[in-house]
């Protein structure tokens, strides 16, 4: 009530009407340059493109840093000049209702932005045939969004509030969203790593370790990401624990910013700090991230001077541009108090560090375990159909693994391999680098029971391997969680990334699903996506997050029919519109062997046969087989039923290749 | 009723204001003066609630300023240094002060401007300086604030403009019973419209006064008498200050002027004349009885 009562809309009104071009600007920015990067998105690929949060959050992610600090600069600007001071202090409003009529006024700007960006991301749902945009992943993105420039807006107030110039305003800003964790980062993490591979080592550190997920606030993790950023993480954008930091750091800003605002000292314009020891203390603090950098990376004592010959011309250079005028003597002083107080700092940080004992985890800790899949260059769990379980014995399993290997040569990738495989491509090694075991590593991902997430790329042997994937096949809820994402959830249906189901024959592909799951074994359902022909992907949004997973084209008659109904037709237009330069490289997957034969030689023939068949139905009951290929990322599928020509095809293609003594086993089993 | 008492405020280590006391009665003009630099601007400040004062108390009405925004509404202030939103026309900064102040008369806000031969629409920051001043003052008193504090009050307008805004100023204060308060290093500037001044020194009120009795009460003579005289002569007269040029007595003397015509006179003087003196003169001698010299005052 008191901050409704406080509220002063004619000020809040007039004070946007004289900076109305760039508020117009500011709100403009965000959600035309999104749309923007739609647009490029969808003008890059034939496929559809179901949207995830990355690519929509890039432009979001630089206007955090920017938008809501010239939101601030807008409303309170006034600070920096005497005049604007004394002409918006001598009217009828006080403090309070100005500090708050000015954040409301943000807060309203900043829902503005978002709305109209949220508001474009549906559009774009509805009128670009080629986007697919879910809107519960609009929700997050305007949640997500919405508490973070807030978060910035309230940040930048506290230093309105404090400073009087605009770039001690921005140094001040800086160092209530980066400061502490940076500290907290620089102590904690950069330590973990060799000294003389700070940049190098990250990937092969991580290897045999459980990391932990940062909940950082979303302008430090973003920062924090983009430096840290591994394969192993399945960090996503969306945290509750992240936006509940910032929800209650935000409301603790407010409080500051407006009693600091209300005893703000308004004389204190055009010059850093009313008082010069903050102005020193600000100046110290921005040197401590420097400080804390210096301190682990222990570099050679060349590069030690030198840093510090940067760091004392720095002190000076700030006093000029902040200040315009230098006080040699004084700052000298300092100068030196700072240095001194300032290695003090980083070498207690590093004691306190110490003393703090290590949480070792047990599995008693751990309640769920869940194996990741890599996907594109990406750990994920978008792509697969993993998902967290309770298996107390696999938990065990795995955690005595995380203290038993160390070491570990790995001569085929160092990606995890998926649960299901149980293929050792590496060995495990002694301390003294003997070979003791077959292994591999498998990424997992540990849910603590305080619900905390630690995940790395476990060594396994190659036997523990094999009990645990007897353990996934024997447990139930695991089978029942790979069911349920093939059931539920049912959002977007597309074949091939190109055709989006319609409503009707969406529901014909689930209502087929759910009838005959439960004759799957676990093998089949766990290899449903195992398909060369043109499956259908479902995607869905669970979880704040993205989830995709395929369907095989084979599953059953249906759903074959559905989908080579439209990849025929599909292929016959493009085979009709092509280009004559066109060179589709087709290959042939005769079902049930699985066995792709590649055609180098006799593409046009293959296209002379597709055009001839075009007005040939497909029979699901006969066997078959599928011509693919894929142009400009777009896959091409052909079922057919003439299997004889076909073969006479491939039989020329594979004289021509010379191949047929080595591929014998290419036949049709019927 | 304006009180303030013991106000004491400092930048750093500066002391800017000092245990200043001073009642500025109702509808009046006040006319602070001092040099630059004494605290006239920052004065004004502390009683418009921009600047926080570090000790001592302002009550207008009986009400603490502070944080007041009720009495705020009461109150308007003229900067020295003007500020106007960028882009805006006087018509806008009429709409913004009519939005901030519930007495505002945009009747009487439109007839000033009319009357100032200024355009309603034109956009202000292509104005001049006197101008900007014009559309100020212009925008304060529309606002029929029972308290209006100008600064620097006058600065920058045309001796034309700068009577007539004294003519609205003063209508203003008899058609409302406002109280103005305006400052200014120019003496002769505030000699014609104000009713009390009060001279700022080193952050303390040095000397206050109503001008009328100032200059009524002080008056120049010129006499000279058939007789060698000195300034024990004219003991029976309050004298502030003696010259002698010649057989020619230049004396600045306080009191009833009437009295002190009649003692001159019954000393059968070869020449007496009574000469009027200027608001400048009578703050010199003034100060001089103060030990001050005027123009490390002014």
């Amino acid at each position: 009530m008191n901050l409704i009562k406080s509220f002063n809309f004619e000020f809040l009104k007039e004070n946007i009407k004289k900076s109305t071009g760039l508020v117009i600007l500011l709100s403009l920015v965000v959600p035309v340059f999104t749309l923007l990067v739609i647009i490029l998105g969808i003008n890059n690929t034939e496929n559809i493109v179901v949207t995830n949060k990355t690519p929509l959050l890039i432009i979001n992610f630089i206007g955090m840093y920017i938008i809501p600090v010239l939101i601030s600069f807008v409303l309170f600007g006034y600070v920096y000049k005497k005049s604007s001071v004394d002409f918006i202090n001598s009217k009828p409003i006080n403090r309070k209702s100005i500090f708050i009529t000015n954040t409301i006024g943000g807060i309203l700007l900043i829902t503005a932005i978002q709305l109209i960006t949220a508001i474009i991301l549906i559009v774009c749902n509805f009128v670009l045939p080629k986007v697919i945009i879910f809107p519960e992943l609009v929700i997050d993105i305007f949640v997500m969004m919405w508490v973070s420039y807030v978060f910035v807006f309230l940040a930048t107030n506290i230093a309105m509030s404090l400073s009087g110039t605009f770039l001690t305003q921005i140094v001040l800003t800086m160092l209530i969203l980066f400061l502490i964790p940076f500290c907290m980062d620089g102590f904690n993490k950069f330590s973990r790593y060799d000294n003389s591979k700070l940049s190098t080592s990250l990937e092969n550190e991580v290897n045999s370790k459980l990391y932990a997920d940062s909940d950082y606030t979303m302008p430090y993790q973003v920062f924090h990401t983009a430096l840290f950023f591994n394969y192993y993480s399945e960090f996503d954008w969306y945290s509750t624990t992240n936006i509940l930091k910032m929800v209650a750091l935000g409301i603790i800003y407010f409080i500051v910013g407006m009693k600091l605002f209300q005893k703000r000292k308004m004389e204190n314009n055009e010059q850093s700090f009313f008082n010069e020891k903050i102005h020193i203390l600000v100046k110290a603090l921005t040197m401590l991230p420097v400080f804390i950098l210096l301190n682990i990376i222990k570099a050679e004592i060349e590069v030690n001077i030198f840093i510090v010959a940067l760091i004392i011309t720095y002190y000076f250079v700030y006093d000029f541009i902040v200040k315009r005028k230098i006080k040699f003597r004084k700052s000298l002083v300092y100068l030196v108090i700072t240095l001194v107080i300032l290695q003090i700092t980083c070498v207690a940080g590093e004691k306190i560090r110490d003393a703090i004992p290590e949480k070792i985890i047990t599995s008693s800790d751990i309640a769920e375990v869940k194996f990741n899949q890599y996907n594109y260059g990406l750990y994920n769990d978008n792509n697969e159909y993993h998902d967290y379980i309770e298996n107390k014995e696999i938990i065990s399993l795995l955690v005595d693994a995380v203290s038993k290997y160390d070491n570990f040569k790995n001569g085929v990738s160092m990606y995890g391999k998926t649960v299901d495989s149980e293929d050792a491509d590496g060995t495990i090694l002694d301390e003294d680098g003997k070979a003791i075991d077959e292994g591999c590593f498998l990424n997992t991902t540990f849910k603590l029971k305080s619900g905390k997430l630690l995940y790395g790329n476990l060594i396994i042997s190659k036997a523990d391997m094999k009990k645990i994937n007897e353990l996934i096949k024997q447990d139930e809820n695991y089978k029942n969680i790979l069911k349920d994402k093939l059931i539920t959830n049912n959002k977007e249906l597309i074949i091939a990334e190109t055709y989006i189901l319609k409503d009707e024959e969406k529901n014909q592909v689930i209502n087929e699903i759910e009838q005959t799951i439960n004759n799957y074994s676990f093998d089949e359902l766990s290899n449903i996506s195992s398909t060369d022909g043109a499956c259908i992907n479902k995607y869905y949004y669970k979880n704040h997050k993205l989830n995709v997973i395929s369907i095989k084209d084979s599953i059953s008659p249906k759903i074959l029919e559905i989908v080579s109904k439209y990849t025929n037709k599909e292929c016959n237009s493009i085979i009709s519109n092509r280009d004559k330069n066109w060179y589709p490289n087709f290959s042939v997957i005769p079902k049930n062997t699985g066995k792709r034969i590649y055609i180098n030689n006799f593409d046009n023939e293959f296209i002379e046969f597709i055009k001839k068949s075009k007005d040939e139905e497909f029979d699901t009951s006969k066997p078959y087989y599928v011509i693919t290929s894929n142009t400009m990322g777009k896959g091409i599928y052909y079922y057919t039923n003439n299997i004889e020509e076909i073969d006479k095809l491939i039989e020329v293609e594979m004289e021509e290749q010379n191949y047929w003594e080595n591929n014998p086993d290419v036949e049709i089993k019927q | 009723m304006i009180k303030i008492s013991n106000l004491s405020k400092t930048f750093g280590k500066k002391s800017v204001l000092e245990n200043l006391n001073c009642n500025i009665q109702t509808n009046s003009i006040y006319g602070l003066i001092g040099a630059n630099g004494a605290g006239k601007s920052t004065l004004l400040r502390i009683i418009n609630d921009i600047y926080k004062k570090d000790s001592g108390s302002i009550e207008i009405d009986g009400v603490e300023v502070e944080d007041n925004e009720e009495l705020k509404q009461k109150l308007v202030f003229v900067p020295d240094d003007l500020y106007f939103f960028s882009g805006y026309t006087i018509l806008d900064m009429g709409k913004f002060y009519q939005s901030m102040y519930k007495d505002f008369d945009m009747e009487y806000f439109k007839k000033l401007i009319e009357m100032l031969k200024l355009d309603l629409n034109a956009k202000i920051q292509n104005f001049s300086k006197g101008m900007k001043r014009q559309t100020a003052l212009i925008c304060a008193i529309s606002t029929n604030a029972s308290y209006m504090f100008f600064d620097e009050t006058f600065d920058g307008l045309d001796p034309v403009v700068r009577n007539l805004m004294k003519k609205i100023i003063i209508k203003q204060m008899e058609k409302k019973d406002t109280t103005i308060i305006m400052t200014s290093h120019n003496l002769r500037e505030l000699e014609d419209i104000c009713d009390n001044l009060g001279l700022l020194y080193k952050g303390g009120i040095l000397f206050e006064s109503d001008i009328n009795s100032l200059k009524t009460n002080m008056f120049k003579i010129q006499i000279s008498l058939k007789e060698d005289f000195d300034k024990d002569k004219f003991s029976e007269l309050d004298i502030m200050n003696y010259k002698k040029v010649g057989s020619v007595a230049t004396i600045i003397a306080k009191g009833n002027k009437e009295n002190a015509e009649q003692i001159l006179k019954n000393m059968n003087p070869l020449i007496l004349d009574f000469l009027p003196l200027t608001l400048e003169e009578v703050f010199i001698y003034e100060m001089e009885v103060l030990g001050y010299e005027f123009n490390q005052v002014i």
